[in-house]
């Protein structure tokens, strides 16, 4: 019952289907620095954070764009 | 093709270390137009490749065109704004976006928008991570996202400004940057470039992480025409 988290660069693999994109944002935050306002994506569709997360689900925390040069 | 290189900092310069080398090789004679409005200044030598001071366009045409590689420089001492954009970003271009604001991604993005055929690669970083887009148009479509989709609403809709439409006194002091964060970006962006150039790029999008050395390419499912 695995889902694959990724924000930027890094991604995670964790087990946490059956969990809500609000769970997994708390439970990730930290080891994949997780901007706290980050928009969500399951499987490349745009979801609330009350979106329970299946099982082989990917959810992607979109980062901002870097905004120096 | 001619090569735009928009915004000559942190990334802009890393991008020039091996670019010229590159282009000289596989295209010789061709012009590289450098576009920069702000300055070199002492306290920017750590970053800089060149310690001549004054614009940054200029300062680095002089030495680049010094390196007697077959290349033509030409230095356009302005920021970019949706005025001069119309004229600096152009049909056929490839474009190496390096700027330190969202309203001027958002303009060029925009601007390559209006146009049939062209690469846009656009790095941008904070401290330690950052990220490439690629906008690629071709015969008039989208093989790529623009910079401003739905996925950046941060570049859509920017909160900074456009330097070239702000005062000189109202410029915003340059927040410290890693130089390992802006050649980790630039080199994603070259990397890009060569994809483009052999047939083989299919991404919108690369982040970069030096604290975890991750790279990620993305491809979007959602298109905006």
């Amino acid at each position: 019952m695995s889902i694959r988290v990724v924000c930027g660069a890094n991604a995670q693999q964790v087990e946490f289907a059956g969990r809500t994109v609000a769970d997994t944002r708390e439970y990730l935050q930290q080891s994949l620095n997780i901007p706290a306002d980050a928009r969500v994506l399951v499987t490349g569709r745009a979801v609330a954070d009350d979106y329970v997360v299946q099982d082989g689900e990917q959810v992607e925390f979109v980062r901002e764009s870097g905004r120096k040069g | 093709m001619r090569v735009k290189i928009v915004g000559l900092g942190g990334i802009g310069c890393a991008v020039l270390k091996t670019l010229p080398q590159f282009l000289a090789f596989r295209f010789p004679g061709i012009e590289i137009v450098l576009v920069d409005g702000d300055r070199f200044e002492p306290k920017n030598r750590d970053r800089q490749i060149t310690d001549i001071l004054g614009n940054k366009a200029e300062s680095l045409a002089e030495v680049l065109q010094k390196q007697r590689l077959e290349l033509w420089f030409e230095a356009v001492p302005e920021f970019l704004t949706p005025q001069n954009a119309i004229t600096l970003i152009r049909e056929g271009d490839a474009v190496f976006l390096c700027v330190d604001n969202h309203a001027t991604r958002k303009l060029v993005s925009d601007r390559c928008q209006e146009l049939k055929d062209v690469i846009l690669i656009s790095g941008g970083n904070e401290f330690t991570d950052g990220n490439v887009q690629v906008f690629w148009r071709q015969n008039g479509q989208n093989r790529t996202l623009p910079l401003t989709s739905e996925f950046h609403p941060e570049i859509l809709s920017p909160a900074d400004k456009n330097p070239g439409e702000m005062g000189c006194d109202r410029l915003a002091e340059s927040e410290p940057q890693l130089l390992f964060t802006n050649n980790a970006v630039a080199t994603v962006m070259l990397n890009a470039f060569y994809a483009f150039l052999e047939g083989k790029l299919d991404y919108d999008e690369v982040y970069v992480d030096i604290l975890t050395n991750n790279t990620r390419q993305v491809r979007r499912e959602s298109v905006s025409q």
